[in-house]
């Protein structure tokens, strides 16, 4: 069985356009066990096989000759397998090369090498640690496949399980004081459900906030900025409040602080309540702050229940078969003033709050009355046809009996 | 003292010989047999007919065709105005209705062998009614310019492409360009509200005038028979509106949807079908292989549809020519078996 897959392999991979006519690296590796076979196999489907790139390409040597010693010898360059300190130089090789990137995929960037050296990464392999990920950790060695590619292990969903590779492992992370935990926590965060469950690739993933070749960890004074990517107006709200100076004073993280980071769960107003609410790890409970907090929670309650109630009551008419085409553009409207009204909530102003929320509440009110009004008329739709149904039977009764009458009279 | 009735009718008399008119209707009759209650079935297609006309005309007030128009206007008339839901579902469930009737009426005439002679006119005009009501059914589907309406005109039309030599020339004529546009909505709505009416009523003035001549046909001498005024008219009046009464129960029970407007660059809503009476066809043309001997199978399924009509078409006359041992028995298989197939295929049409 062994043997045929590795002739297939060998007949797969040999007659490639690009490829050299006959590739000594397939033939010889192909009947060197299993290992071997392994990795012609994954390399049949890599991005860079699929470019017409060889074994040769990366690892040097001459693979027209079938000579091992003249194949993979110095003379021809061969380089063989590099060691993870070697890993980042060797893909640079092409990869940090405009000219060579330029004919394969001129829109890939080449600054990859360079950013991984100035990541946590690549800082730690450069004093010597040979245990921190290089290339082929995440992109694997053989098998590359391009990011958008979901087979990928660098695609949007299969990034936590590749960083979780390394940083699930706990007894390696504890080697470097780092918790072990932030790949389940993002699994139930927010974000992580909106990637694994509904599939929205949009949604951010470990490389949106770290960065990927550039990785490290986001400090203090820029966690805002990368939640800013996104959240913009949360952003511009908070620095313009009246919070920002005194939390970069005491070193809090601008979002991390109420929203945790891995753990980021969807926001509720209950985060603002005055009993047990994020405010209250800062604030008295008959301080201001927290006042000004029931005030907002209140609001955004209002604008959330009524959008929730125009919803029901549109749903309820849409099920009558009544065309709610108004009212649902209203309630399309509500949502972004739900939106904003929940953004606003980071100027800390309650009356930003009302301000954004007033047009959804109203759009919200009027949407439910129509709903309502049409479920009203549809009930009296039902009246009206049983005084008609009813007018209509007894005429039709009528002109029945009359010709019965008529009829008998005849006979 | 003459009553205001009679002096009326004197009135008229002596402008119109009204009277004269009314001696000869008192004298119509109509044979009574076993299937007797068939007459009706016509009266029923003719009263929805008015009924069509009459809500039509209403909706007219409000549609505006267009492009840009024709849903919106469409979707005023169902939430603004008011009764505009009633009269536009009234209008909508009627139409499938009267083709429902004209169906019935149709084979109840074929299998009491009611187009013998001297019927055969009649006969092709009622086959000609069948042709107007479809037309009907088919260009007023457009008119909402909903998705479903959209796509179904967009298939539906395709196969007159399909036509030899004259295909191409044809799908322009009846879309008024390559593709369903605006144009195709103007070129619908044109004929739904002024070609097809003034055609239809056309063709059902000569039919009835056929009826009028010729009286009803009875395969056999009936026993008895009743007088057309007022009896027959009066059990007429009665299904009349038993009629409108379960339309208007199902206008208000299942108010027929607008949908989502037609948007020409969407991809069509999964498992689209036509209306109900185009599905047998659409069923039989969907069966067959992409090509039969070299040429299209579409082209296949289009000669033969069209043959089975011009042989329905022409029924009087081959069915006059057949021995007399095999008349009875070629109406009942062709009658029965064509109600079978169509039923079957609409079916598994539906089902599919």
């Amino acid at each position: 069985m062994t043997s045929i897959f590795a002739v297939l392999t060998a007949l797969l991979l040999a007659p490639c356009e690009a490829a050299p006519a006959k590739d000594q690296c397939v033939i010889c590796h192909a009947t060197m066990g299993d290992a071997h076979q392994a990795i012609l196999k994954s390399f049949s489907r890599d991005i860079h096989r699929e470019v017409g790139l060889s074994c040769s390409s990366c690892h040097g040597g001459d693979s027209s000759s079938d000579d091992p010693g003249k194949a993979m010898s110095a003379e021809e360059g061969f380089i063989g397998a590099p060691t993870k300190a070697e890993t980042p130089k060797f893909c640079g090789k092409c990869h940090s090369d405009p000219a060579t990137m330029k004919k394969y995929n001129p829109s890939l960037p080449v600054d990859q090498e360079v950013k991984y050296f100035t990541s946590i990464h690549g800082k730690r392999l450069q004093a010597g640690d040979a245990k921190v990920a290089v290339c082929t950790n995440c992109h694997t060695a053989h098998s590359i496949r391009p990011a958008k590619d979901p087979s990928s292990t660098v695609y949007s969903k299969n990034i936590p399980q590749t960083c979780g590779k390394c940083h699930s492992d706990a007894k390696l992370m504890a080697s470097y004081k780092l918790p072990a935990d932030q790949v389940a926590k993002y699994t139930g965060s927010v974000h992580g459900r909106a990637l694994l469950e509904k599939g929205d690739t949009a949604a951010p993933v470990c490389n949106t906030c770290h960065g990927n070749h550039g990785a490290v960890p986001p400090g203090v004074e820029n966690i805002g900025h990368v939640c800013g990517m996104c959240h913009a107006h949360n952003e511009e709200f908070f620095e313009a409040g009246p919070m920002a100076k005194a939390w970069k004073k005491r070193k809090f993280h601008i979002c991390a602080t109420c929203h945790d980071h891995h753990d980021i769960k969807h926001p509720t107003s209950e985060l603002l309540s005055t009993g047990d609410g994020i405010c209250r790890k800062c604030h008295p409970s008959d301080s201001r702050q927290v006042k000004a907090a029931g005030i907002m929670k209140a609001k955004l309650d209002e604008i959330s229940d009524s959008y929730l109630a125009a919803e029901k009551s549109i749903q309820a008419a849409e099920e009558k078969g009544l065309d709610m085409a108004e009212a649902r553009d209203l309630w399309d409207g509500a949502r972004m003033s739900l939106f904003q009204s929940k953004t606003s909530v980071h100027t800390f102003r309650p009356e930003k709050v009302a301000e954004a929320a007033s047009p959804g509440i109203e759009a919200t009110l009027k949407a439910r009355r129509s709903a309502d009004e049409a479920v009203r008329e549809f009930g009296q739709r039902r009246v009206g046809l049983g005084i008609a149904s009813l007018f209509l039977t007894l005429l039709a009764l009528g002109l029945y009996l009359k010709v019965r009458d008529l009829e008998s009279g005849q006979s | 003292m003459k009553t205001l009735y009679d002096a009326g009718l004197d009135w008229l008399d002596e402008r119109l010989q009204v009277r004269k008119a009314m001696e000869w209707a008192s004298h119509k009759s109509v044979p009574v047999h076993q299937g007797s209650f068939f007459y009706y079935a016509g009266g029923v297609c003719l009263f929805i007919f008015g009924l069509q006309v009459f809500t039509g005309i209403l909706l007219l007030m409000y549609y505006r065709v267009g492009a840009d128009s024709s849903y919106e206007s469409v979707r005023y008339i169902s939430s603004k105005v008011a009764y505009g839901w009633l009269i536009r579902s009234v209008h909508s469930w009627a139409a499938n209705i009267m083709v429902l009737f004209v169906f019935i009426h149709m084979f109840s005439v074929f299998l009491m062998k009611a187009f013998r002679k001297p019927r055969e006119l009649t006969w092709v005009t009622g086959c000609a009614l069948l042709g107007l009501t479809m037309a009907f059914g088919f260009s007023g589907y457009l008119l909402p310019w909903n998705e479903l309406a959209f796509f179904a005109t967009k298939v539906g039309t395709d196969i007159i492409g399909q036509v030899p030599a004259a295909g191409p020339w044809l799908l322009k004529f009846v879309r008024g360009g390559e593709e369903v546009t605006g144009a195709t909505l103007s070129r619908f709505f044109g004929l739904h509200v002024a070609v097809l009416p003034a055609l239809l009523s056309l063709t059902v003035g000569i039919h009835l005038a056929f009826v009028q001549i010729q009286g009803m046909a009875h395969e056999k001498e009936a026993p008895k028979t009743m007088p057309f005024f007022p009896n027959f008219f009066l059990r007429d009046a009665v299904l009349w509106l038993l009629v409108l009464n379960a339309i208007a129960i199902l206008a208000v029970f299942f108010p027929w949807e607008l949908g989502r407007k037609a948007d020409a660059l969407a991809s069509a809503p999964a498992g689209i079908k036509p209306e109900w009476y185009f599905l047998a066809q659409y069923q039989f043309l969907k069966l067959l292989p992409a090509r039969i001997l070299l040429i299209p199978g579409e082209l296949w399924g289009i000669i033969v549809l069209n043959g089975a009509g011009v042989l329905w078409l022409l029924a009087p006359f081959w069915e006059a020519a057949l021995p007399d041992s095999m008349k009875d028995g070629a109406v009942k298989l062709v009658g029965w078996g064509g109600i079978a197939g169509l039923a079957a295929m609409t079916l598994w049409g539906h089902l599919s």
